[in-house]
């Protein structure tokens, strides 16, 4: 406390002394008169600690002279006294200590006065010697001796010696310091400096001045080192403050010693500079040693820097190890930077001396003796060397490189960089690269990752994201291309810009590496956007370079990435995959190189297997189609081995679709017959093993006849091999229309259109195999349709009616291609069948259907119009050229017009209506129908039937609906007709059902008619027919023919008599078909 | 007055990048009603990108589509036109006139829209028309390449119906020019099977 109450008073004096109110001109008036005014003395002395020695002092000097020399000396002593203190902490001394200069600086004057009095400094320089304290003392020699050099009385260089020696009596750090910056500061001007009048043969010349200045420096250095060692060491942390603030101290003495005139390099060399370091590293003091080396650095010339940097730098690895070597440094290249840019022939001279290499080999030298250097000083270091390349060598990449590998190696055995600062300084130190150049050049620097590695995750995905964004900027053409400046040319327009961008971008080698650090999300979306700008620019990578540069630059989007996994579903990944798969048409070699091309296509598969099935699926087929656009016979190696893989994903029907278009193109493009072979071969073993479901199937084999049919390379051997297995796919469809389909599409394989320069393959024979093959299917599939009692829907299209259609539709095709074995006889046997097909139940109806017989008929009609010879083979044939819709006879309408007719009288005589079938009988039994049933028992015509077969026999449902009267042809009609008036009413509506329909029933149902029943019908075929027909259930039997199915479909439809499947023989039966009719949709029956 | 864009082929990613360019900036969604693609267009992002020209887009299977949701055939009504589409991969022979006439002939339309064999054609047939759209992309054909070995010219059909008269402007990219033809096709009135004048 003591001391902060001195100080105020301290203040307060000065302050006071200011605040007479005096200008500083009426203040020096005054003090010409009375060397320090009264009132100056009351504030300045009266303090009542003035010790006592002072006082005695004070008595001593007025004792020698009587005028107000003595004055002036005891009341500046007095001052003084003051600076003596150690109470003040220095910048509080530094402000005490500027008081007593203003104070001494008076003084001074006073002295010059004193000697125009003829007193002379010699006496003076003696006078102020008897001051009693030491620090006064020497304050006033240095005064009085800066004023005998002045007065030109003594040789500079003696005085200069004697009070720079004499200051060596201080030794308080705070006191002697100061005192010696008053020193150098009094004698600043009157140094014996080249071309100063102080200069001489006594005077000394400028070796003295520098001695002076280099004695001083030694000295106050030493003091302030030495102020580090005062007190106890917890103010440590305080003092080295406080020391920072004296710092400026002791550089004056540089500062004054570069500004002499007479400074030569060559003393600079020789001299000053060795002493300078020489006491820089002797004083192993870290605050020390980082001021003054950069004090070294700011105040001499860079010339001298540039000729010395050899020992300069000689003297950083000898810091010690809390010296921030980096600033240093730092600082020095900065300046022979700034140097070299103001002026370019530096540069060869920076070269000559090997600048770089000195710095980048201290560097080096000062990581190594400081192996506890922290990372940061050290990235702090690098990055400064860094700017100096940048600024000095710009077009020297291969620096950048090495400072980033001496950097790399440097900080590795430093381990992994986690302190917040060091991040920080590594950080500067990748981003100074590229704000320096532009990112392309930057990323093409070896070492650059290396460096990177070193960081956290966190920090790289740091560096990592900037370095991305700057690279995305180039990739933007809409961005300024401010990053880019070191390859501008502006010439150019904007397309062809983007398109050097994405070039030059991708020669960048460490930039995969560089998105390495990013997190995957962002990796992805950056990858995206580098396909996204190759494919808007139309960028072609043309060599296997380029491309596993892309590729590595993509990486996200070719193969699975850690931790993205989970976060992508299947249908980002098809997304990635298919920009991939788009990408791949950008790869191509100049000027149709295939050998280029075959590598590059080759990388690019191989990256792709990398990624997995999911991917491989949407980027192999990409690959295969540019593996064929380029003509050469080797490549069908390359497309086996991209098909096979892709089979292996699997994605089997894609495969086949590949293997039949090499296929295709091996036969028609190349003419190799054997590799087209193959290619069948294997889209045949896919066919059989891997496709999957029935449409699929379907699909497949749709190609692989439209493919076959188009090839014509292929040996007629292994041409029918390949047909013949094709041909045999097609009846393991499922569906009969399919199959119907497919083997029509196969007919074309044994007629190949005619081609220039090809053997189309011809076989008639083959042709209508397969032809008759379809119509056998369709009969089936028309069976099948009737088996199933279903009604075609109305969006079921053509229906197995269709089929008949096409294949009379096929049947033109070939005859008007002249196909011998089809004649106009075949073709109107056709005809009929279809126009019988047409006219049945399930057809009539149906519009497309019939609209296709229609245009089909009409093309009949056209060819026959069309005159010539090919019309000429239409001659034979009768065409119904509309298709009739016969209207079936309705059998109890006809019968009800007939009794209409009777009633008029026209015709009396009283008949049965037409006989039904059985198909009308099942449907009239659904209506009020009843059966009239006539059979007799099995053993005899005279035999009632067993009441148990009779029951059994029953076709209607409810049972009820039949009443059993036995009648037998010449059976007594009256007892008959009798016995049914008893059961039925005359307005029944009756069909007569006998057992096989014979004459019978006929008879029955003709006496019931003239009995007057109104609705009689005898039934065709009887109770046999009906049974064959139709089952006990009511449900209809399945017709004949091969059963498709392993009988599922009949216990589905209800028939699962046992025996069923095995009774139907192959290949149909119209006849039972016919049978099957119902009515038409809407038809109903009359009341 | 409607028009009707016929597209097909497009095979993107499989084999081409992208529409052209040039084809792409004459898309623009607002001005077609209805799209015809027979198919082929591979991924569900080209379908997409039919549909953000125009929502009401008619496709049928090609063999290399990756969906196998669409039908083989489909037929529409666009004025009085009965229009068929089919991929064309089914009717053996590829491309071969009378082939289609059949199939033509079994989907009852007055015009068929096709594709298959990348390149373009629009032809009468028996008082019908067939047009095949050809390759949108120019995209590689076997079908092509081994007759001369020369890229398909990307061609996509724009038709404009009006009532019974049909104008189809055929916009092929030759030498990455964009050219234009158009034909006229009328359907006559009076029947199922009208003919009409047809001018190239």
């Amino acid at each position: 406390m003591r001391g902060d109450e001195r100080w105020r008073r301290h203040v307060h004096a000065a302050t006071e002394l200011r605040a007479a109110g005096l200008g500083r001109d009426a203040f020096a008036a005054l003090q010409a008169c009375t060397p320090l005014s009264t009132r100056c003395r009351v504030t300045m002395v009266e303090p009542s600690y003035a010790p006592d020695e002072q006082k005695a002092w004070l008595k001593d000097a007025s004792n020698a002279d009587d005028d107000n020399m003595k004055e002036a000396l005891r009341y500046s002593a007095a001052l003084l006294g003051e600076l003596r203190t150690s109470l003040l902490s220095p910048q509080k001394y530094y402000e005490l200590y500027m008081q007593a200069c203003d104070e001494l600086r008076n003084l001074e004057m006073f002295f010059r006065e004193e000697q125009a009095k003829v007193r002379p400094h010699a006496d003076l320089y003696d006078l102020v010697q008897h001051a009693g304290n030491i620090v006064p003392r020497l304050y006033l020699l240095c005064t009085a001796g800066a004023c005998y050099i002045r007065g030109g009385e003594a040789p500079a260089k003696l005085i200069l010696r004697d009070v720079v020696e004499m200051c060596k009596g201080v030794q308080h750090p705070t006191r002697g310091l100061f005192l010696r910056a008053y020193l150098v500061q009094v004698m600043r001007g009157l140094l014996p400096d080249t071309g100063s009048k102080f200069e001489g043969e006594e005077g000394g010349n400028v070796v003295d001045a520098l001695e002076f200045l280099l004695v001083n420096f030694t000295e106050m250095n030493k003091l302030w080192v030495r102020m580090a060692h005062q007190g106890s060491p917890r103010d440590r942390e305080k003092r080295d403050r406080e020391r920072s603030q004296l710092s400026d101290l002791v550089g004056k003495n540089l500062t004054y010693l570069s500004q002499l005139d007479g400074l030569t390099f060559q003393l600079y060399r020789d001299v000053v500079l060795p002493r300078v370091l020489e006491q820089v590293v002797s004083c192993r003091d870290d605050i020390a040693q980082q001021y003054l080396m950069q004090c070294v650095i700011m105040v001499f010339p860079d010339e001298f820097h540039l000729g010395t940097l050899q020992a300069l730098l000689g003297a950083l690895p000898q810091l010690q190890p809390g010296v921030r070597v980096h600033t240093v440094l730092s600082l020095l290249m900065d300046r022979l930077a700034n140097y070299a840019a103001g002026d370019h022939s530096v540069v060869a001279q920076m070269s000559g001396v090997d600048a770089f290499g000195q710095m980048s080999g201290v560097a080096l030298k000062v990581v190594e003796q400081h192996p506890e250097m922290p990372g940061a000083d050290v990235a702090a270091m690098y990055s400064a060397l860094l700017a100096f390349s940048g600024t000095v060598y710009p077009d020297q990449l291969e620096y950048v490189d090495r400072v980033l590998q001496t950097c790399h190696n440097a900080l590795q055995r430093r381990g992994p960089i986690t302190d917040p600062r060091a991040e920080k300084q590594v950080v500067a130190l990748l981003s100074t690269p590229l704000d320096k150049y532009d990112v392309v050049t930057v990323l093409g620097l070896a070492h650059y990752p290396s460096v990177m590695e070193l960081l956290q995750p966190r920090v790289k995905r740091e560096v990592a994201t900037k370095i991305v964004q700057t690279v995305l900027l180039l990739f933007c053409p809409k961005q300024p291309r401010q990053l880019n400046r070191r390859c501008c040319c502006c010439s150019c327009n904007e397309a062809q810009h983007a398109k050097q961008r994405c070039c030059s971008v991708l020669g960048l080698a460490h930039y995969p590496s560089v998105m390495e650090l990013l997190q995957p999300r962002v990796k992805r979306e950056v990858a995206t956007k580098i396909v996204q700008t190759v494919l808007r620019g139309g960028t072609l990578i043309s060599s296997v370079d380029q491309a596993e540069m892309l590729f590595s630059f993509i990486a996200p989007l070719v193969r699975d990435m850690e931790g993205l996994q989970d976060e992508l579903d299947e249908e980002d990944i098809a997304e990635d995959a298919s920009l991939l798969a788009r990408l791949v048409h950008q790869l191509q070699a100049p000027g149709g190189d295939s050998d280029a091309q075959y590598a590059v296509l080759q990388a690019a598969q191989r990256h792709f297997l990398t990624g997995g099935p999911q991917r491989a699926k949407h980027t192999l087929p990409p690959l295969a189609f540019a593996a064929l656009q380029v003509d050469a016979a080797t490549w069908y190696r390359f497309l086996h081995q991209t098909a096979s893989e892709l089979a292996a994903v699997p994605a089997a029907e894609l495969a086949l679709q590949l293997f039949l278009t090499c296929a295709h193109s091996a036969s028609e493009e190349a003419g190799l017959d054997v590799t087209a072979y193959e290619f069948f071969e294997q889209a045949f073993v896919l066919y059989e093993e891997s496709i999957p479901d029935s449409r699929q199937e379907v699909r497949a084999l749709q190609s692989i006849m439209g493919t076959l049919n188009r090839c014509y390379a292929i040996a007629p051997e292994e041409r029918a091999a390949l047909c013949h297995k094709a041909a045999s796919y097609c009846a393991k469809l499922l569906k009969r229309v399919d199959q119907c389909q497919a083997v029509l599409a196969c007919s074309h394989l044994h007629w190949q259109p005619e081609k220039e320069g090809k053997q189309a393959a011809r076989d008639e024979q083959g042709v209508l195999s397969c032809l008759k093959r379809a119509l056998k299917i369709a009969n089936a599939a028309q069976q099948q349709l009737a088996v199933a009692a279903k009604r075609p829907a109305a969006d079921a299209g053509l229906g197995p009616g269709g089929l008949f259609v096409e294949i009379l539709n096929h049947y033109l095709y070939f005859f008007d291609q002249g196909c011998q074995q089809i004649t106009a006889a075949v073709l109107q046997s056709l005809l009929e069948l279809v126009a019988n097909e047409m006219a049945a139940e399930g057809c009539r109806d149906n519009e497309p259907l019939q609209a296709f017989y229609a245009n089909t008929l009409a093309h009949i009609r056209q060819q026959k119009a069309k005159g010539g010879e090919a019309a000429a083979r239409y001659d034979g044939l009768q065409v119904q050229l509309q298709p009739q819709r016969q209207p079936q006879a309705r059998p109890f309408t006809a019968l009800r017009q007939r009794q209409r007719q009777q009633a008029a009288g026209v015709c009396r005589a009283a008949a049965a209506g037409p006989p039904v079938d059985v198909e009308m009988a099942r449907k009239l039994l659904d209506g009020q129908t009843v059966v009239l049933d006539i059979r007799y028992g099995s053993q005899s015509v005279f035999h009632r039937m067993p009441a148990a077969e009779y029951e059994a026999g029953r076709i209607t449902k409810p049972p009820r609906r039949t009443v059993g009267v036995p009648f037998a042809a010449g059976q007594d009609g009256a007892a008959f007709v009798a016995q049914v008036a008893a059961q039925l009413p005359s307005r029944a509506r009756i069909i007569v059902m006998c057992a096989d329909g014979g004459q019978a029933s006929e008879e029955a149902a003709a006496l019931l008619a003239a009995a007057g029943y109104e609705s009689v019908a005898a039934m065709e075929g009887g109770y046999q027919a009906y049974c064959q027909v139709w089952g006990p259930s009511g449900k209809r039997r399945p017709p004949a023919g091969r059963w498709v199915s392993t009988g599922k479909e009949a216990l589905k439809s209800g028939l699962n008599i046992p025996g069923v499947a095995e009774s139907y023989d192959e290949g149909g039966n119209l006849q039972q078909a016919r049978w099957a009719k119902g009515l038409a949709p809407g038809e109903t029956l009359p009341q | 007055m409607v028009l009707v864009l016929c597209i097909g082929d497009l095979h993107i990613p499989h084999r081409a990048t992208d529409l052209p360019p040039k084809f792409k900036a004459l898309l623009v969604p607002g001005k077609i009603s209805h799209i015809l693609c027979p198919g082929n267009l591979c991924t569900e992002a080209a379908y997409d990108y039919l549909r953000s020209v125009c929502s009401d887009v008619t496709v049928t299977q090609g063999d290399f589509d990756e969906s196998t949701k669409w039908p083989d055939t489909q037929v529409v009504s666009i004025g009085d036109f009965r229009i068929g589409i089919c991929h064309g991969h089914q009717v053996v022979p590829w491309g071969d006139r009378d082939a289609l006439a059949i199939l033509q002939r079994k989907l009852d339309c007055d015009i068929l829209v096709t594709g298959h064999t990348h390149e373009f054609a629009a032809y009468r047939h028996e008082d019908r028309l067939v047009i095949s759209t050809g390759s949108a992309t120019g995209a590689y054909s076997a079908l092509s390449a081994s007759d001369g070995g020369r890229r398909p010219t990307p061609s996509f059909a724009l038709m404009d119906v009006d009532g019974s008269k049909a104008t189809v402007y055929v916009y092929e990219l030759v030498d990455d020019q964009v050219k234009v033809d158009k034909l006229e096709f009328t359907k006559r009135p009076s029947g199922g099977c009208g003919g009409g004048a047809l001018q190239l």
